[in-house]
């Protein structure tokens, strides 16, 4: 009997300090939650398909109460008047692809190298002269970084393994910034997997250096981060672009 | 290595039922704590980094806000609804003939819209008031798409977004993706996936309709749910 009264008295007391486990869960959950009332959803949708005028303006939201910086470092951003916008501006850029496989993008890449980034310089707009480009809505702050990169191996091109001076998309040009998701994170001294290709500059000109698609980090044992297939050694990355099909030749794009 | 039942199982000796008795109630209960336990932890636990904002060191949404990762989004209104932001579908939509883009961007919409969360919520609405238009463009290939988030430098908080599908691919609604002579694409999911770049998302390997390239499904799923949740708040 007393065996029993113990094991109820046990159970009695898991059982409290379980809910209240998970009751403290519950209010830890609901408080991070950083909008907290219960106000009505805004009605449904309204049909699709009304037209407008063809150009237009920077629209812009109705303006609300939320104004606060949430970036201290840019609280100063600069002189807006050295905007190519009404103020000063971040174009967040995502780019996808019809297929996410390593595969596909060492086929469609004009090289692939490993190699470390050893200096990146200031941004500059993508034009002869670095010259202000005329604006263009699907690239409109086309701005990019002379980088050099000290390549070890080339996996696919015709590329020597030695240095090498290529495009990297991005970067700032007075109070703007131009963020590509392709060169997100990349900074100098590190190593990556480059994802290089033929393109022209704002203008349609062609230009030598390769621009830089994609990069992919190195962990610190020599193997490449991929976003999608997890840790991949560079000799299965060779072992894979040796069994692709020749690099076609393709038509220079924008 | 799993060990036979037998070797597992507690004896009964059939003579002196009460410890029997209680271990089968301690057994139970411990079991029950665990489970408790391990409820709890799960409740209490951080979100998995699988998805991500735009823009933070993906796919590491912990960064966000850091030095150097700001994370951009929509602003708030001043009573913690749903921003509504204005899509305007242009014209040239209607230059593609094999799938209707018009009735997938509605679906499009709704499905963002349905989302319990307080992200933003779009209608539609002319050219000159959108916040969000989709066009097509012609995009290098093999490119489905690409969004571009405008962001005030000083508070990170979108302003207005443009979305463009490329009108070189061969568009369907059948989950075909890959390139032979042409490149194919469902239209279904990269507009989805485009409008959730618009609304902040960010690229994840996770199972999300934010994953690039192809799936076999074009809805937003839990992954996709948790983010927006994560940046806008839930909802109710």
């Amino acid at each position: 009997m007393r065996t029993l009264s113990k094991s109820i008295l046990g159970t009695l007391l898991i059982a409290v300090v379980a809910t209240a486990v998970i009751a403290v869960a519950l209010v830890q959950r609901t408080a991070t939650s950083p909008l907290g009332n219960d106000q009505a959803r805004p009605p449904a949708a309204l049909a699709a398909g009304a037209a407008g005028p063809s150009l237009r303006p920077d629209a812009t939201p109705e303006p609300t109460e939320d104004t606060t910086s949430e970036n201290p470092e840019a609280a100063n951003p600069g002189d807006v008047t050295s905007s190519r916008f009404d103020r000063c501006t971040m174009v967040v850029q995502s780019y996808d692809m019809v297929d996410d496989s390593i595969e596909f993008a060492m086929q469609w890449a004009d090289a692939v190298v490993v190699g470390t980034v050893e200096a990146i310089g200031e941004g500059r707009f993508n034009t002869p002269g670095d010259a202000l480009a005329a604006s263009d809505p699907v690239t409109p702050l086309d701005v990019y970084r002379p980088t050099n990169i000290r390549i070890d191996t080339v996996l696919r091109g015709d590329i020597e393994p030695s240095g090498l001076a290529v495009r990297l998309p991005g970067g700032h040009v007075g109070c703007d910034e131009y963020a590509p998701d392709s060169s997100e994170g990349v900074v100098g001294g590190a190593r990556y997997l480059f994802f290089l290709s033929k393109f022209t500059d704002a203008k349609g000109n062609t230009v030598d250096e390769l621009t830089v698609t994609a990069s992919w980090s190195l962990t610190d044992d020599g193997r490449v981060s991929t976003p999608y297939d997890g840790k991949v050694s560079i000799d299965e990355l060779t072992e894979l672009a040796n069994n692709l099909d020749p690099i076609e030749a393709r038509p220079v794009q924008r | 290595m799993r060990l036979p039942i037998e070797a597992t199982s507690r004896p009964v000796t059939g003579v002196d039922h009460v410890p029997v008795i209680s271990s089968r109630f301690s057994r139970k209960h411990r079991f029950l704590a665990v489970a408790a336990a391990l409820v709890a932890t799960f409740l209490l636990s951080a979100p998995v980094g699988a998805w991500s904002q735009l823009r933070n060191d993906w796919p590491d949404p912990d960064n966000c806000g850091d030095p150097g990762y700001p994370c951009i989004r929509w602003p708030k209104t001043a009573s913690n609804l749903s921003v509504h932001v204005d899509v305007y579908p242009d014209d040239n939509l209607d230059i593609i003939t094999e799938v209707d883009m018009r009735s997938i961007l509605t679906n499009s919409r709704q499905q963002w819209n349905g989302a319990p969360a307080r992200n933003p919520f779009l209608d539609v609405a002319p050219n000159n008031i959108a916040g969000i238009k989709v066009d097509l463009a012609h995009i290098t290939l093999p490119f489905t798409g690409l969004t571009n988030d405008y962001a005030d430098s000083n508070t990170n908080k979108i302003y207005r977004a443009d979305v463009f599908l490329n009108v070189d691919i061969l568009w369907n609604t059948t989950y075909t993706f890959g390139c032979d002579s042409v490149c194919h694409a469902d239209a279904r999911k990269v507009m989805t996936h485009e409008l959730g770049h618009a609304e902040a998302l960010g690229h994840t390997s996770f199972t999300a309709v934010m994953k690039q390239g192809a799936t076999t499904y074009w809805k937003p799923r839990t992954n996709d749910i948790d983010g927006l949740q994560a940046i806008y708040g839930a909802y109710p």
